[in-house]
């Protein structure tokens, strides 16, 4: 990757919405706390994650339709956070965004040629029939009959209206689309469809997607890298195979864990989460994972390899050599906390420092694998 | 789904560029289609155009009937040339009863032109904007409820006493001239209209703020803001037109309202003044004669209003229904 090829950089980003607190302290839930990636130009990167881990809020804070709290998106070179409203607004053309829900994206009161023209009005691209024509060219591309310009939204199955939300997109011609989510509203076979609709048309046009998605098997068919969001910060970041193989953050673990295994006779062994996510009001100390993670509470209880007892600098910290032999770490690297009721030993450095997304550096592997586990460095 | 799909996606191919664009049904060609086919509404539609065409006419018979004065013929029983009797001027109160309806249907429009745009401008920004241009209206209608009605609408009236609007009014109308009947003959009711139109919007306001609050929130909103839309254009191409057809429910209902009102102050003596005919009036006029049995002219002025109201408000029910999008069939 190199500097002139990266279209998108995302620096640290933090997007807090106030709700309400007391009068002496105001609250904020942290939907997205210090988020960094990038992406280069003609890729897709996928966001993945539960529902509430902050996905959405990213793709919306890049495209600046929810101020930023901290942090720089360079678009183009060009920091978005800085920009004015206006400014923005003309940077739209050049980002846009597909939606989740093809039912609620389309005003029911327009027709699909209006609401196509939308963005060509909005920026005054071309005349009255030169529009018309683009009309026809965009209905077109996204493989529907351009005579239904003058039909409405609620004329159109759920498909074909995703098809008019992404002519919608395309129509100022733009370099970056936030794909929020585009197919997880409908059908599967419609899925297939849509998908490869996109594919085509980053190829046809070169264009870069983040593509958000909570269904792995839907990124691994799509996206060239994978990002892995947990309570508003990124858990790990790789190219798609190197996570789908060898995933090293216990998370990524139990996400991959939950996903559906096709064929019965495979034995599934599956990572189950205790708990909930918590409250992105009130974050955890630390790593966010810790109250959850089943790898801190195994090494806690002695019943996993680490390298070195100082706990960091493990290797990949999954294989114990032969001579291993299970044994509690000292009591000065463990904080005893209450889980559901009863007391729990964890490590001390999750719940003290708060992990940084970095490079595996461990020989065989490339450095773009990054992961934010203390245990597993 | 697959297949319909492909099928789409084949046409679009073969499509000519010349071929005739097919026209989609809006949502408002569905909702006049299920009105259309609504018995009782087209039935409610008929007697508020019946009124409005005597409205219409009135003006021409009224110079006819001001100068019927007759002092023997006060207070004559319906006969077949009096079929609703006379007042006490001994003026044909079926005559009377029929150019009320200009009165009314002069003050239904009028105030509610005012109080629909208004409501609907005030409810949208107040919803869209929230903050606190939402604090400031919303602390102007709940100041203006505060003041009891009937109060507040006799205060307005005469703070505009001067103000005369579309003074001399006169709209043509298929071959006839529609002139507002009570612009000529009391000027100063400009100040009903007005003190009405200041009532009459808040329950607009209150629905279209709400509406838009909900719409805000919608994804096509988002994604109005996300090709570089700002608030102006989302405002008037996004949340207005999805609100309108609230505006134009509040307009059948807040006629009512206005017809209702207009009949209380002219009851109590506050609302038109003397010799313009108005159902109002007519009841005031008459409540005294009813216990000597002179029955007719209240039962005329009370029957027009029920049959009126009646119908204005079965009407903007059945506008509703045909309105609200949760009926819709997809």
């Amino acid at each position: 990757m190199n500097e002139s090829s990266t279209l998108l950089d995302v620096r640290d980003l933090k997007t807090y919405f106030p709700v309400r607190g007391s009068w002496f302290k105001k609250l904020h839930v942290h939907a997205v706390d210090g988020v960094s990636f990038s992406i280069t130009r003609g890729q897709t990167l996928a966001l993945v994650g539960e529902s509430g881990s902050g996905k959405t809020t990213v793709g919306r804070t890049i495209l600046g339709l929810i101020p930023a709290t901290a942090g720089r998106v360079d678009f183009q070179g060009q920091d978005t956070t800085a920009m004015s409203g206006g400014q923005i607004r003309r940077l739209r053309r050049h980002m846009t965004m597909i939606f989740q829900d093809p039912f609620g994206s389309l005003n029911p009161r327009m027709t699909v040629g209006s609401i196509i023209a939308e963005p060509l009005k909005v920026h005054h691209v071309g005349q009255r029939s030169e529009r018309r024509q683009r009309i026809d060219e965009l209905l077109r591309t996204v493989g529907l009959d351009p005579r239904y310009a003058g039909r409405y939204p609620h004329e159109f199955s759920g498909g074909q209206r995703q098809r008019i939300g992404i002519a919608r997109a395309l129509a100022s011609n733009p370099e970056f689309i936030v794909c929020d989510e585009p197919v997880s509203a409908l059908d599967v076979s419609i899925q297939s469809q849509i998908l490869n609709l996109l594919s085509d048309l980053q190829e046809r046009m070169n264009l870069t997607y983040l593509f958000i998605a909570h269904n792995l098997a839907v990124v691994e068919h799509f996206a060239q890298r994978v990002a892995v969001m947990y309570l508003g910060r990124l858990v790990e970041v790789a190219d798609r195979d190197e996570l789908y193989n060898d995933p090293r953050h216990p998370y990524t673990e139990a996400l991959f864990s939950a996903v559906p295994e096709p064929d019965p006779r495979r034995r599934h062994t599956r990572v189950q989460l205790e708990g909930e996510t918590p409250s992105p009001i009130f974050p955890p100390s630390g790593c966010p994972f810790h109250p959850r993670c089943p790898l801190t509470r195994q090494v806690a209880a002695g019943h996993t390899y680490l390298a070195t007892s100082g706990v960091s600098g493990c290797g990949n910290g999954k294989t114990p050599p032969v001579n291993f032999k299970p044994q509690p770490l000292p009591p000065g690297l463990l904080r005893e906390v209450g889980y559901q009721g009863r007391p729990s030993l964890v490590v001390a450095k999750c719940m003290d420092d708060v992990p940084v997304l970095e490079p595996l550096s461990s020989a065989g592997t490339t450095s773009s694998h990054c992961h934010a586990c203390h245990l597993r460095r | 789904m697959t297949q319909q799909s492909d099928n789409s996606t084949a046409q679009a191919q073969a499509a000519a560029p010349e071929a005739p664009v097919i026209i989609g049904r809006s949502l408002w060609g569905d909702a006049f289609y299920r009105l259309r086919r609504d018995r009782s509404a087209v039935a409610c539609f008929l007697v508020i155009m019946f009124f409005a065409a005597i409205a219409i006419l009135g003006p021409h018979i009224y110079s006819n009937w001001a100068g019927q004065y007759d002092y023997a013929n006060s207070y004559e029983a319906p006969s077949w040339q009096y079929p609703l009797g006379t007042d006490v001027l001994g003026r044909s109160v079926l005559q009377k009863t029929l150019l009320a309806a200009n009165t009314s249907m002069t003050v239904g429009l009028m105030s509610n032109i005012i109080a629909i745009p208004l409501g609907m401008i005030l409810g949208a920004l107040a919803g869209y904007f929230g903050g606190w241009v939402d604090d400031v209206i919303v602390w102007l209608y709940n100041t203006l409820l505060a003041v009891p009605g009937i109060i507040l609408l006799v205060a307005i009236k005469f703070a505009f006493k001067g103000v005369v609007l579309f003074k001399g009014l006169s709209v043509p109308l298929f071959g006839h001239t529609y002139r507002p009947l009570l612009m000529d003959l009391d000027q100063g009711l400009s100040g009903m209209y007005i003190a009405l139109g200041v009532m009459g919007w808040i329950g607009t306001c209150r629905l279209v703020r709400a509406e838009t609050m909900k719409i805000r929130e919608l994804d096509y909103v988002l994604a109005a803001r996300s090709v570089g839309s700002n608030s102006f254009m989302i405002l008037f191409r996004h949340v207005l037109p999805n609100v309108l057809h609230l505006g134009i429910i509040q307009f059948s209902l807040g006629f009512i309202g206005a017809i209702g009102a207009e009949v209380t102050l002219s009851y109590l003596g506050l609302g038109v003044g003397a010799g313009v005919p108005s159902w109002g009036s007519m009841i005031n006029e008459a409540r005294m004669n009813l216990v000597v049995g002179r029955w007719w002219e209240i039962s005329a002025a009370v029957g027009a209003v029920f049959l009126l109201v009646l119908a204005l408000n079965i009407f903007g029910d059945r506008l509703r229904d045909a309105f609200d999008p949760r009926l819709r069939v997809a």
